[in-house]
């Protein structure tokens, strides 16, 4: 077996008063080389206690880690060849950005001009050349992270642990970066788990995405087959599909529409976007809110057996009136956006 | 990991394992040897006068009112120079270590002077600025509380701004920035926001400056007139005119429970309030002082007022003692400062004063040493948090333990040397008057003041920057050395400052241990200034004005050793 | 300044760091050796091996002890002893350290034991007895007991000085006894150490006890305190503060102090002293030395003592500590003889007297006085 292999694994804390609280209840994930996994979940679930348990930072109650087939336990943070990249960088105050990126060489004891070169290179990847002098209490957030992500890539780390790495940033630096690092990550060919709590991050970063919810996984798949199917309701509304219809206690008017023509027993989850504005179509719902956002309208639609969900309307200056709240609109179902799940 | 990699772990881990034994063991022995011995011992002589264990010290002393006269003036005069010195010096560390401008470090070592001269100069400079007849005469504080007040805030004012300067100036201004931009006047946002991340420090500054006058000594002695005694000085006349051991232990074990209490204060504000700071932040912590023109603040302003106030206070007395140094029976000269490379008068001493400032200035070398090393060390082991919860209790007890030293009577201590010191562990070796013995009694006293100005700022680097540095592949011990310890010598020059003076000024315990032939210059100046005689005086005089100027050099050369501060460790 | 400086500047790269290490690491080593006190090669911790000749002599004093290096020289090359001296502190307390360390002495020999703390110290068996032949009548009439357990070295009189210029300006004839005190014509003008906490002041107390007897200190002080008498903490403060005379700038023109401090505030040239002694109120200190029990030179610490004695130290003593010889014929400086003549009755207590009462009379003058 290769690559990194979680196993069971439980992380307790015991707060000051005594109390203990378990923050990773008997999980398990294989990551494999190269491969780069996003842990996405609300705050709370236990992304970042894994994340630091694997690193080697919070012990383990039960289970273990391993790499390579080679059990981790008992070897110490600075020996297991893994890279932490922090939320806010925790760039050493004391050092220059140079002297940060080559931080991890220097513990390898790479000779000076090898590292010089590193340095450069690395500073070049993430778009900061001629950075390696600044002092790094003149850096944007964006430049802080950018030369934490180098630090994290120097040492060429066996696998890189990125925690929310980008969430305080703002949104349009956000989505630039999570490109940025994703190239960073498969150009260099690391191996890498990555925390998040934003799906476009995820889903714009990683090669699978792993769910987790109450220190637990609830499903581990690529980007697309995880929209797709997500396997429990708990996923799909993590997910952001809004409305669950029972297919089977539906009147036939929804059934049909949001069957589509499959034969559905069970339950099927609307995502935003799943119900399109059409005179043809097969469901009316009562507009409750409209919204302009980046060159599109989002209505915000209650339909009667489904409930509330958001349909989706490019932008056309003369729709104004019709999408008031309180007005009737005739929806059709597009497939693509419809998940059925598997209850 | 195969098994020779398991085992290299576990060699690691037991590694890491005594080197931490080994950062507690060492200071803990230190302090075992030269203080709880000692001290442990003369008080076990109160209890056990003959063998037998014998508590009816307590009735028979606390039955006397004078007793509890005295504990109520102690905490009275403690308390209330506290708070003049919290109020007096957070407005100086403002100025001081958030403020710009020409001539500040000259005057960051002009306030450590006070704390480092000996008592008994202060004591008749500061009366001859409070008698009747001086400058100061018409407050009426002479031989008043007020004046024992004074005196007490005189001292300990450098305490407190060096130990709320020093953490200030790492605070991340942005936080009271916000609370401006949120609509704050500049005192509301400095009271709600500013002040409250500011309480460790205020808080263990306080209860530096609190032991040092619960303790005070000789001052209250020459200023406040025999009417105002302490525990400490009550301490000092059982002990030393009527060997009455069981009184003293009485005292001494009164003198522990307040310091005591004062110390659980503290830690409890302390540790609700200790917060990790911002490193690195992106804001300028320091700006220039400007009290005219655009950039101008009122609040700073204000500070400058209090702070000046302050200021000129502390001169009063040096100033006085400064003119004073210069005047001869034939008017003002240099007669004075020409005598200190001579004996004095007639053999009033043994060496020259010059001999004796070099003497000093060696033990003090060693004394610093010996403090920077130990309390580092203690520091280094308080700042951490470890995951049991028995460890992080008994990390809390080294740190309260460790002070100490700052609330026991120099006289207890020096009469327990010579109890103790005559056989250290069985040794068949007399350090009592061994010259290894000096350094050693004031690295005890300046070992809480290291850990005190080390210790915030050693608590406020993030744990993740730890963490950080282990995962890029630092060992545990590089950690400390590439993390902690370049960000904590920033405080380190202050550290090492504060040790070298108070070792430089330190008479209490010195005077049990100095060696007639090898005196220290404080010792000298307690000689010259008890004989009659106007060259005697004008001697001590300009001798005090030499202590006062290494003293204040120490501090600056300090301050400028921070090898933190150019980030290029 | 520096830190602001330093903070704006770039980050020089890492050749500054080791210099800067180097540097530091240097400097710890320099503190470590060169300057060291602690490094310094020191006979401290020797001990005499025997009595014969050679060998060390361990003298335990109070911290007032000096005299001439000339004369130290000479004993060290005489008896081939090195005398080394320890002073852990002043007068009052080397008597409580020697009985604390009574185990484990601190030396061989002890000087500097005064008359208030003599009777304690043989009381508590610090001493062993020793008659040296160098003692001479005047020094047998001073002794303590008759055993000869402690040797008189010097005495040393407490007396109350006087601003004489003051008294001549203001037209206030000079007082001259105790009684005079009382009298408001010179209130608020005397200053005295605490008893408690000085051992002039202690001395003080004494004289009162012996001039005004049992029955009449105690009035005698309230009577003081109503005339506005000033209790400073020790002799420095009153002198140097309180004091109206020339080496100070005080208000009071009569305090506590020495019969042999007028020498010292006479200018140059001059042959009259702007300050006097009044010798109706001194009280006589003699200060003692004695063989300590279980010293581990003893014969070494009777050299000392007979070295004490001689001519060459007797004469020595004046100008180092201010006090004056015990043997009368020994030759005082020319100062002496001009402005601080020994006062020809001063003010005694019996030892044993003080021993048993000192700490009650403590009590009491604290309770009259200050309370």
């Amino acid at each position: 077996m290769a690559g990194l292999e979680v196993r069971d694994v439980v992380v307790h804390y015991v707060d000051d008063d005594g109390r203990t609280a378990t923050a990773v209840d008997g999980l398990s994930l294989d990551v494999a080389p190269g491969e780069v996994v996003a842990l996405l979940g609300p705050s709370g679930s236990g992304k970042s206690s894994l994340l630091r348990a694997v690193a080697g930072l919070e012990p383990l109650s039960a289970g273990s880690v391993a790499w390579d087939g080679h059990d981790l336990a008992g070897v110490p943070v600075h020996r297991r060849g893994f890279g932490l990249m922090f939320q806010d960088g925790q760039l050493f105050p004391h050092r220059d950005v140079g002297a940060n990126v080559a931080f991890g060489l220097e513990m390898q004891r790479a000779p000076r001009e090898v590292r010089r070169a590193r340095v450069a290179e690395l500073l070049e990847l993430v778009g900061l050349p001629g950075f390696a002098d600044r002092d790094v209490a003149t850096l944007s957030g964006g430049e802080r992270q950018r030369v934490a992500l180098a630090r994290s890539l120097a040492p060429r780390p066996r696998l890189l642990l990125l925690d929310e790495p980008l969430s305080a940033l703002d949104r349009a630096l956000r989505e630039r970066l999570a490109g940025e690092v994703r190239e960073a990550l498969t150009s260099t060919g690391t191996t890498a788990v990555f925390v998040t709590h934003d799906h476009d991050e995820a889903y714009a970063v990683a090669d699978r995405i792993a769910v987790m919810d109450l220190g637990r996984l609830l499903q581990v798949d690529p980007p697309a087959d995880l929209w797709h199917r997500p396997a429990s309701r708990r996923v799909a509304e993590f997910l952001g599909y809004q409305a669950f219809v029972e297919v089977g206690r539906a009147s036939v008017a929804v059934r049909e529409a949001v069957g589509v023509g499959v034969d559905v027993e069970g339950c099927v989850a609307l995502g935003p976007g799943s119900l399109v504005p059409d005179d043809d179509g097969a469901v009316v719902g009562t507009v409750v809110a409209a919204g302009f956002r980046r060159g599109v309208t989002e209505l915000d639609v209650d339909v009667p057996e489904v409930g509330r969900v958001t349909a989706v309307v490019p932008a056309t200056r003369a729709d104004g009136d019709a999408h008031r709240p309180g007005a009737q609109v005739r929806l059709r179902v597009e497939p693509a956006a419809v998940a059925v799940l598997p209850e | 990991m195969d098994g020779h990699g398991a085992r290299l772990n576990r060699r690691g881990a037991v590694g890491r394992g005594a080197a931490w034994g080994l950062a507690v063991a060492v200071p803990l022995a230190f302090l075992g040897l030269f203080f709880a011995l000692p001290v442990g011992t003369l008080v076990a002589r109160g209890f056990w006068p003959d063998g037998a264990l014998d508590l009816s010290g307590f009735v028979e002393v606390f039955s006397r009112p004078r007793t509890w006269r005295v504990i109520g003036l102690t905490l009275a005069q403690a308390t209330v120079a506290t708070a003049v010195v919290v109020l007096l010096g957070v407005p100086g560390a403002h100025v001081l270590y958030r403020r710009t401008f020409r001539g500040r470090g000259a005057l960051r070592a002009f306030v450590v002077v006070p704390f480092v001269l000996p008592t008994v100069v202060v004591g008749v400079a500061f009366r001859s600025v409070l008698a009747p007849h001086g400058p100061l005469g018409f407050l009426g504080w002479d031989g008043t509380f007020a004046g024992v007040v004074a005196a007490l805030v005189f001292f300990n004012y450098a305490v407190l701004v060096r130990t709320v300067g020093g953490y200030w100036a790492t605070l991340d201004p942005r936080a009271e920035q916000a609370a401006r931009a949120l609509g704050a006047s500049p005192l509301r946002a400095f009271v709600q926001v500013t002040l409250p991340a500011l309480v460790p420090a205020i808080a263990s500054g306080a209860a530096i400056v609190f032991l040092f006058c619960a303790t005070a000594f000789g001052v209250v002695l020459v200023l406040g007139g025999p009417r105002y005694g302490t525990v400490e000085t009550e301490i000092w006349v059982q002990t030393t005119q009527f060997l009455d051991l069981r009184a003293a232990a009485v005292l001494s074990v009164v003198q522990l429970v307040v310091i005591a209490a004062a110390l659980a204060v503290a830690g409890r504000a302390r540790s609700r309030r200790e917060r990790t700071l911002a490193q690195g932040s992106t804001t300028a912590v320091e700006r220039p002082l400007r009290l005219r023109g655009p950039g101008r603040s009122a609040a700073d302003g204000a500070a400058v007022a209090v702070t000046a106030l302050a200021l000129a206070f502390l001169a009063l007395p040096l100033v006085t003692v400064a003119l004073r140094s210069l005047r001869t029976p034939r008017g003002w000269g240099l007669d004075n400062y020409v005598a200190l490379g001579t004996t004095g008068g007639p053999n009033a001493l043994s060496v020259t004063v010059w001999d004796a400032a070099v003497t000093s200035l060696r033990i003090a070398l060693d004394a610093t040493v010996l403090a920077v090393v130990v309390g580092g060390l203690v520091a280094l082991v308080v700042s951490r948090r470890p995951r049991s919860r028995p460890l992080r209790r008994a990390v809390g007890v080294l740190d309260a333990v460790v002070m100490l030293p700052l609330g026991v009577s120099a006289v207890t201590v020096g009469f327990g040397f010579l109890l103790t010191m005559d056989r250290p562990l069985g040794l068949d070796l007399d350090l009592r008057s061994s010259p290894v013995l000096i350094p050693i009694a004031q690295a005890v006293v300046a070992t809480p003041l290291v850990v005190r100005t080390v210790l915030p700022v050693l608590r406020a680097i993030d744990s993740r920057l730890h963490e950080a540095a282990a995962v890029l592949g630092a060992p545990p011990g590089r950690v400390l050395r590439l993390v902690d310890w370049p960000i904590a010598a920033r405080s380190a020059g202050l550290a090492l400052g504060l040790a070298f003076a108070v070792s430089l000024g330190e008479f209490g315990a010195t005077a049990f241990l100095a060696r007639p032939e090898r005196p220290t210059l404080p010792v000298v100046i307690f000689r010259l200034i008890g004989r009659p005689g106007a060259e005697n005086l004008g001697m001590a005089l300009a001798a005090s004005v030499v202590l006062a100027l290494m003293t204040a050099t120490a501090i600056a050369l300090a301050e400028r050793l921070r090898p933190g501060v150019a980030g290029d460790v | 300044m520096t830190t602001s400086t330093h903070r704006r500047r770039p980050r020089p790269g890492h050749a500054r760091t080791s210099a800067r290490l180097t540097a530091l690491t240097a400097a710890s080593a320099l503190a470590l050796t060169a300057c060291s006190a602690i490094g310094e090669g020191d006979g401290g911790t020797d001990q005499a091996d025997d009595g014969e000749g050679g060998g060390t002599v361990v003298l335990v004093t109070h911290d007032s002890f000096a005299l001439s290096e000339d004369v130290i020289a000479a004993f060290e090359e005489r008896t081939g002893l090195t005398l080394e001296t320890r002073a852990p502190g002043d007068g009052g307390a080397l008597v409580n350290q020697l009985i604390l360390t009574k185990d484990a002495p601190l030396g061989d020999v002890v000087y500097g034991i005064d008359t208030t703390f003599a009777s304690r110290a043989i009381n508590e068996g610090v001493l062993e007895p020793y008659t040296s032949p160098e003692a001479g009548e005047d020094v047998q009439e001073l002794a303590v007991d008759d055993e000869d357990h402690l040797t008189a070295i010097d005495v040393g009189d407490v007396c109350l000085n006087i601003d004489r210029e003051w008294f001549a300006e203001q037209g206030v004839p000079e007082p001259t006894s105790l009684q005079d005190l009382t009298d408001p014509a010179y209130r608020d003008l005397l200053v005295v150490t605490n008893p408690a906490t000085s051992s002039p002041g202690l001395a003080f107390l004494l004289a009162t006890i012996a001039e005004l007897g049992e029955d009449g200190w105690v009035d005698y002080w309230a009577a003081l305190r109503e005339n506005g008498v000033k209790v400073a903490g020790g002799w420095s403060d009153a002198y140097y503060v309180d004091f109206s005379g020339p080496s100070s700038e005080g208000d009071r023109p009569i305090a506590l102090s020495y019969a042999s401090s007028p020498p010292y505030e006479v200018p140059e040239g001059a042959d009259e002293a702007p300050t006097a002694a009044m010798l109706d109120t001194c009280f006589r200190q003699v200060e003692y030395a004695g063989v300590l029990a279980g010293a581990a030179n003893p014969e070494g610490a009777r050299q000392v003592i007979d070295w004490l004695l001689s001519p060459e130290v007797q004469a020595d003593i004046p100008e180092n500590m201010y006090v004056y010889p015990a043997d009368s014929t020994v030759e005082l400086p020319e100062s002496w003889e001009l402005f601080a003549p020994l006062p020809p009755e001063p003010l005694t207590l019996d030892p044993g007297v003080i021993a048993e009462n000192r700490d009650a009379w403590i009590d009491t003058w604290t309770a009259t006085v200050l309370d």
